[in-house]
């Protein structure tokens, strides 16, 4: 059973040089205990999918249609004071940048108890242990000591996991991580990647992993979805993405894409640009950048094709 | 900039924000009393009128005449040109000055910063105006002395602005492939750095006009610096002010309001400057 | 053959303050380098392991605490960082600086950008010649010609690298620093770069050194790879030595990270924690130990050296003979 849900959602934004259609008709849906990668280059509005589930979207940003429910609960018709509520206890969401994300002057530890103050309803005498025990879980050593330190004295890698920390103390249902690792190195990105894996499946959350890095949900996603220019092209199962993609841009991409097997003569790159997501688009807002092209595309309402069960595409000529 | 695209740059600007484009024309007005001022006045503002003591404005005097008869909105006009050139002329030293110093301190550190912030620091010791009034006694009464008085005391200001500035600078990338590019650290600092700061710190400058009009008045109002009969704002809201008792407000409120609207143009200026300025802007 | 870049012994030191009198953090240490004449070679490593340290050094923007850099045999240790700045050898070596990091002058138009070097490093004159230069480094990179006037806040993150490119090789350098030019690209106009900067060595006959934490990119680009740890190098191979069959814990540690669809399934070794202190650290301890999944006594005894383990294929490493994954 999906526990969260979002259906046919687009998001415009007002600005001073005109209304950017952000989104147009994102349908997701992430299961209990399920981690979907959601992929997409910058512009794609994989960010602002995000942002809309969480409710923090900027005031210029303007719902125009959807729904997105959370273990049955429509989130875009709550109050904001409910939704306040929400944030923190069922949903929660881990931000790129740790250090920054932090509050720059307050000890790590106090931030992990004002989280549980204000979710979890702890009497103010376990609050501190309670947050002594939020970092173990996230297997910081020596979590005493580092509960007393400001985010300045700890590495990258150490923040996120204070982030994490902050984010799963009230065991949310739902978790968001808009590009956790980014900026991190290599060896710290794989050891935070396990971590919220492992966090993710032993808490049965639904997490949302939003990242450019197709390598990397490849490798700790069940399900992926592709988005591009504000819709989602390709949902599919990892391996079935990965082998077979159905969406001309997802193959692109896979191509663009550097693994240890790539070879520079066979590297793509992607003829092309953004629309502009200003001005007319057409249906498939892919199609100006698409080889495989037909008159047809640019017509009528560009339809789901489903592949099977697990394989949705939006495309009229699927691979 | 070509002179095309500051046009169209400045229509920009002034399109975006009604109110600076206010200021802006209020300070042309000024300007224009300050440049022309002695030929557009209906009276010779030093002329005096043993008759015409402290009438009342009127159609014939349009802001009244003083303790002496002399007409008040001719001397209004005609001190524009001495407050804002005042003005003008000790920002825009303290503006060079300041940013040579605070650049070289920024860029160099080291001695060249401990020695320049040394310096500033003895500056800022003192509360400013009354430094301030020390230079003008100290150096002698006169115009060119509440200049390098006024100059004085906005120097840190400059300086800790430009060196801030430069020293967030330093270590971009583009100041390291300039220095990759033969370029040795004076060039660096003036053509690769300084340029960037400009807008900024024009804005700082703007800003300053204002504190810097009231500091010239200020000195003046005290009696230091301009001497009567010379037509000043300063000296013209002092000679007046004995008469708020007596109910002659024209006398003080007129040059006072000149004050106000002077600082007011430059302060909403301020913004307006750096739109203009910024190349993140540009068209 | 000579090599085009030799680099002995070098190590850079920081005074460190506040700490105990005298103590000094190591940002290299003791790094020995080679680059041949049309060579690419990586250099990888972790946040704090002084690959930002080694570009600047070996760009001859920050002089060496100590150490020798040779260019085409000539020493240019032997004179300040500033000497050299006016010397002729200044346009032999260039960087390609990182576009996160503001690398182009926000009031400064493309033109300007690439013209500037051309005038202080080849003493152009002449505003034709100039004019001409420009334009055909532009095109050289793939620079279209109108995007010339504009300011850096105007183009595209890929046009913004070809600038950076073009200001690079205006001058014709012989070797070429790349450091992580392609970080902040999307990953398919990476690619359009990526070739771009293949196609350009072998025009104007650069070597690269090509420095990046994207470990799968530098595999693409580099016919060899150094990999450093807390300012000293742990291991040089050729490229494909280095991820099938490294030898250093540390370098395996750094090839099992990176991420891979394909061994999904695997559960991988990781490795924890974080680097020792680059302050005055132990001379007699291998910089690795504490962290390191081998560790023994002699590892917390002496330093190892730079070991032959293959051909071309060294390692700093007191078990690096021993078969990959091997233990004492």
């Amino acid at each position: 059973m999906a526990q969260l849900e979002i259906d046919n959602l687009s998001v415009e934004f007002r600005t001073r040089h005109g209304v950017v259609r952000a989104l147009e008709g994102v349908t997701l849906s992430v299961a209990r205990g399920e981690i979907l990668g959601v992929v997409g280059e910058s512009g794609s509005g994989k960010s602002v999918t995000a942002y809309t589930v969480m409710a923090l979207n900027d005031e210029a940003a303007e719902i125009k249609s959807g729904r997105i429910t959370m273990g049955g609960i429509d989130i875009l018709s709550a109050q904001p004071d409910a939704m306040r509520q929400l944030r923190g206890r069922e949903m929660a969401m881990i931000f790129q940048s740790p250090r920054t994300a932090l509050h720059p002057i307050r000890k790590v530890g106090k931030q992990i108890e004002d989280v549980l103050r204000e979710h979890a309803g702890l009497p103010s005498r376990d609050l501190k242990q309670a947050a002594i025990a939020a970092l173990e879980r996230v297997r910081i050593p020596d979590p005493e000591r580092r509960a007393e330190a400001y985010p300045f004295e700890l590495s990258g890698g150490m923040c996120q996991r204070v982030m994490i920390a902050m984010a799963l103390a009230c065991s949310p249902s739902v978790l968001i991580a808009d590009e956790p690792t980014t900026g991190l190195d290599v060896t710290t990105q794989a050891v935070i990647m396990d971590l919220i894996r492992d966090m993710s499946r032993s808490a049965r959350m639904s997490t949302l992993l939003i990242t450019h890095d197709l390598g990397l949900a490849g490798e700790y996603c069940d399900r992926i979805a592709v988005m591009h220019a504000g819709h989602v092209v390709e949902i599919a199962e990892t391996e079935t993405l990965l082998d077979h993609p159905a969406h001309p841009y997802t193959r692109q991409l896979l191509a663009a894409t550097p693994v240890p097997e790539s070879r520079i003569e066979t590297l793509n790159s992607i003829p092309g640009q953004l629309p502009d997501l200003r001005g007319a688009l057409p249906p498939c807002r892919f199609s100006g950048r698409c080889e495989r092209r037909q008159p047809i595309c640019d017509e009528g309402e560009l339809p789901w094709t489903e592949l099977s069960p697990t394989h949705v595409v939006r495309c009229r000529f699927p691979l | 900039m070509s002179l095309v695209t500051l046009a169209r740059n400045t229509g920009y600007a002034f399109g975006e924000n009604r109110l600076t484009l206010v200021a802006a024309i209020i300070l042309a007005l000024l300007t224009l009393c300050a440049l022309f001022g002695p030929s557009i006045t209906p009276f010779d503002p030093l002329t005096t009128s043993a008759t015409a003591k402290l009438v009342p404005p009127s159609g014939h005097h349009l802001f009244g005449t003083d303790s002496l008869g002399r007409d008040i909105f001719s001397r209004v006009i005609v001190a524009a040109r001495l407050d804002l050139g005042m003005a003008i002329s000790a920002v825009a030293l303290s503006f060079v000055v300041g940013l040579a110093l605070g650049s070289l301190a920024g860029y160099f550190g080291g001695w060249t910063d401990r020695i320049v912030g040394r310096a500033m620091d003895t500056i800022m010791a003192f509360p400013l105006f009354v430094l301030a009034m020390g230079i003008v006694v100290a150096l002698g009464n006169s115009v060119a002395n509440i200049i390098i008085a006024t100059m004085i005391i906005n120097l840190p200001f400059y300086c800790r602005f430009a060196r801030a500035e430069v020293n967030v600078r330093r270590d971009l990338g583009y100041v390291e492939a300039a220095r990759m590019g033969g370029n040795g650290s004076l060039r660096v600092l003036v053509s690769h750095i300084i340029p960037n700061i400009l807008p900024p710190m024009m804005v700082q400058a703007s800003l300053n006009m204002g504190w810097a009009i009231l500091n010239a008045a200020g000195l003046s109002f005290i009696g230091l610096g301009v001497r009567p009969p010379t037509p000043e704002w300063g000296i013209m809201v002092s000679e007046g002010a004995s008469f708020i008792i007596s109910g002659e407000w024209w006398a003080f409120m007129f040059p006072g309001a000149a004050l106000v609207l002077a600082v007011f143009c430059f302060n909403m200026l301020g913004d307006g400057l750096r739109d203009l300025l910024d190349p993140r802007k540009r068209v | 053959m000579a090599p085009l870049l030799e680099a002995s012994s070098l190590s850079k030191f920081y005074p460190v303050k506040g700490a105990a009198r005298g103590a000094k953090l190591h940002a290299v240490d003791d790094v020995c380098l080679t680059i041949a004449a049309g060579e690419s070679v990586g250099l990888v490593g972790e946040s704090g392991c002084g690959k930002s340290t080694m570009v600047r050094l070996l760009g001859r923007l920050i002089d060496p605490s100590t150490g020798q850099i040779l260019l085409g045999g000539d020493d240019i240790t032997a004179m300040s960082q500033a000497r050299f700045a006016s010397s002729s050898g200044r346009r032999q070596i260039q960087i390609v600086f990182q576009d996160a990091t503001e690398s182009l002058n926000p009031s400064f138009r493309v033109f300007q950008s690439i013209a500037d070097p051309l005038k202080r490093l080849l003493d152009m004159r002449n505003g034709a010649e100039i004019d001409n230069r420009v334009r055909a480094t532009a095109a050289l990179v793939g620079l279209p010609e109108e995007l010339l006037q504009r300011y850096p806040h105007q183009l595209s993150g890929g046009q913004r690298a070809r600038v950076g490119i073009a200001r690079a090789v205006a001058v014709e350098p012989s070797l070429l620093i790349l450091d992580e030019p392609t970080s902040a690209l999307d990953v398919s106009v990476q690619a359009v770069i990526l070739r771009l900067l293949v196609d350009l060595r072998e025009r104007l006959k650069m070597s690269y050194l090509f420095v990046s934490h994207d470990l799968n990119v530098v595999r693409l680009l580099c016919s060899r790879v150094v990999v450093m740890y807390l300012g000293k190098v742990v291991e040089s191979a050729p490229a494909e030595a280095l991820f099938t069959k490294p030898h250093h814990p540390y370098t395996r540690a750094l090839v099992a990270a990176i991420p891979d669809p394909a061994r999904r399934r695997e559960a991988r070794p990781r490795l924890d924690g974080n680097p020792t202190s680059p302050i005055d650290p132990d001379p007699n301890a291998c910089r690795f130990y504490g962290r390191c999944p081998v560790g023994t006594d002699l590892c917390a005894s002496a330093m190892p050296p730079l070991r032959t383990v293959g051909p071309d294929h060294a390692a700093a490493c007191h078990f690096a003979l021993s078969p990959a994954g091997g233990h004492p």
